[in-house]
């Protein structure tokens, strides 16, 4: 806990907050990491619900290779994004040929960001809809739901804490996202600097900017795991009323 | 009762795990004859000359060992007034060697070589860049004007007349050594580096020359950190890096010779 006070209680938080690039950072990390959870919420969810109500050959080799990012240090996931996305990369010339650069681009660092966070939403994702009670699944399709109907109205509904709580951890390390942002999308002011990233800028020319950002992420990332708290616990006790 | 205890743990892993950086300089106890770890603070743009130099320096003083911390001049003093125990600091401007002796945290420094810039772009050079008047709309990669090598780089735009905000900068860098990485990787169409960068990127890198008038130069002092546990060894590195086979190192590297007021 004393590293998380002492940035409360060194430098000066309000000139930090103040300061244009504090607001830059702060804002650009919250558009990122929104465009970052949609994208995951999206494309995680079916994919989740997938691996949590099918059993096929390879599972666990599938479910290993989706954690794989949460074990891997993201400077790893930095220079692997370079590798296929970056101009000399192995998409690079299709994709140049469409006319898109991604590195040092907000795109560049939207992809950092889910490529490191996503694993951690599918995960948690999974545990939510194997949570959700099969009979439940079973009593809508002998009633004549069919399978989108049931997921979209039996086990989307059923799962929605556990899936928020996965949302919340999410959005979170997508916010906290440096090292794959760092090597993959660079660091221009506005652009690509992110919070964590305008925190490590600051410690040589904007202390208190660095401060007063590193004081914003950590009491949004108390709310935050609050919140994921809150929204599981509230579940458990439907679950007992039921 | 536990519950102070459990405060108490948390307290001294904290002092553990924010000490633990410097441990091994202090190790070595007392400087000289004994050996021990001597540990180095220096610009980015020094690693590939202080590499080679570790290996004389460690053949020249068996039983010391030269732990590096290559950063930006800036991180390195901002480390230094965080209280890291470093025993030698060489940066790639006065500006941090000042600072940090204006708080008696450096002893006394001399300048022991200095750099110029040039632009660099990937060997097949992507946007056909031939002159730093004639970027156009290429992809630039650039130091932070917080660090030294930002702040040059201003400089020479502004010898030249040109505004940074009229160029296509894609980033702010925060070290010499992660511009070079990223135009090696040919991610960007041209960047400003020093010389003694590009002298040791080889042909991974061409360097397009700038006029000699907009030219900026780069001076590297060296001192000791103040209360450093081996300030003998400090001054033998020191005496190394002065030394006609430092100075041949440093030449081999691109750097130019100390400027003689030093």
């Amino acid at each position: 806990m004393i590293p998380l006070l002492a940035i409360f209680l060194r430098g000066d938080l309000l000139a930090g907050l103040r300061s244009d690039d504090t607001r830059q950072a702060l804002l650009l990390s919250l558009q990122t990491s929104l465009l970052s959870l949609a994208f995951m919420v999206v494309v995680g969810t079916p994919v989740a619900h997938m691996l949590a109500t099918r059993r096929f050959r390879g599972r666990s080799l599938v479910l290993t290779a989706f954690e794989l990012p949460l074990v891997l240090p993201p400077a790893v996931a930095g220079i692997g994004l370079l590798m296929a996305f970056g101009r000399r990369g192995l998409l690079g010339e299709e994709l140049s040929f469409l006319g898109l650069e991604l590195p040092f681009t907000k795109v560049a660092v939207v992809m950092a960001m889910t490529f490191v966070a996503s694993p951690l939403y599918v995960r948690q994702a999974v545990s939510a809809f194997e949570a959700v009670d099969g009979t439940l699944l079973d009593a809508s399709r002998t009633l004549g739901a069919g399978a989108g109907r049931t997921f979209w109205r039996v086990a989307l509904p059923l799962a929605r804490g556990g899936l928020g709580a996965a949302a919340a951890l999410g959005w979170a390390r997508a916010v906290g996202e440096f090292g794959a942002t760092i090597i993959f999308a660079g660091s221009l002011k506005g652009v690509t600097e992110t919070a964590p990233i305008q925190i490590y800028a600051g410690l040589s020319d904007n202390l208190d900017a660095g401060l007063a950002t590193a004081a914003v992420l950590i009491l949004v990332s108390a709310g935050v795991l609050l919140a994921a708290k809150l929204i599981v616990s509230g579940r458990a006790q439907r679950f007992t009323l039921l | 009762m536990t519950r102070r205890r459990l405060i108490a743990a948390l307290a001294a892993l904290a002092m553990v795990a924010t000490g633990c950086g410097g441990s091994s300089s202090s190790s070595g106890g007392s400087s000289g004859a004994g050996g021990g770890t001597l540990t180095v603070f220096a610009a980015s743009s020094l690693t590939a000359a202080f590499t080679t130099l570790q290996q004389t320096f460690e053949q020249q003083h068996p039983g010391w060992k030269v732990r590096f911390e290559f950063l930006g001049s800036d991180q390195l003093a901002a480390q230094i007034e965080q209280g890291d125990p470093a025993d030698v600091f060489a940066a790639a401007s006065t500006k941090y060697p000042e600072q940090l002796q204006g708080e008696k945290l450096l002893g006394p420094t001399k300048n022991f070589a200095t750099n110029t810039l040039v632009l660099a772009v990937p060997p097949d050079n992507p946007a056909g860049i031939t002159s730093v008047t004639k970027l156009g709309n290429a992809k630039l990669i650039v130091g932070d004007p917080a660090v030294p090598i930002g702040s040059y780089t201003v400089q020479v735009l502004g010898n030249l007349g040109i505004d940074p905000a009229s160029l296509n900068i894609v980033s702010q860098e925060q070290k010499t050594t992660d511009i070079v990485s990223k135009l090696e990787l040919g991610e960007a169409d041209a960047g400003f580096i020093y010389t003694s960068d590009a002298k040791t990127a080889g042909d991974k890198l061409k360097s397009i020359a700038l006029p000699a008038k907009a030219q900026a130069t780069a001076t590297y002092p060296i001192g000791i950190v103040t209360g450093s546990k081996n300030a003998e060894a400090a001054q033998q590195w020191i005496d190394l890096v002065l030394s006609d086979a430092g100075q041949q190192v440093l030449t081999g590297d691109g750097f130019g010779p100390a400027p003689s007021s030093s």
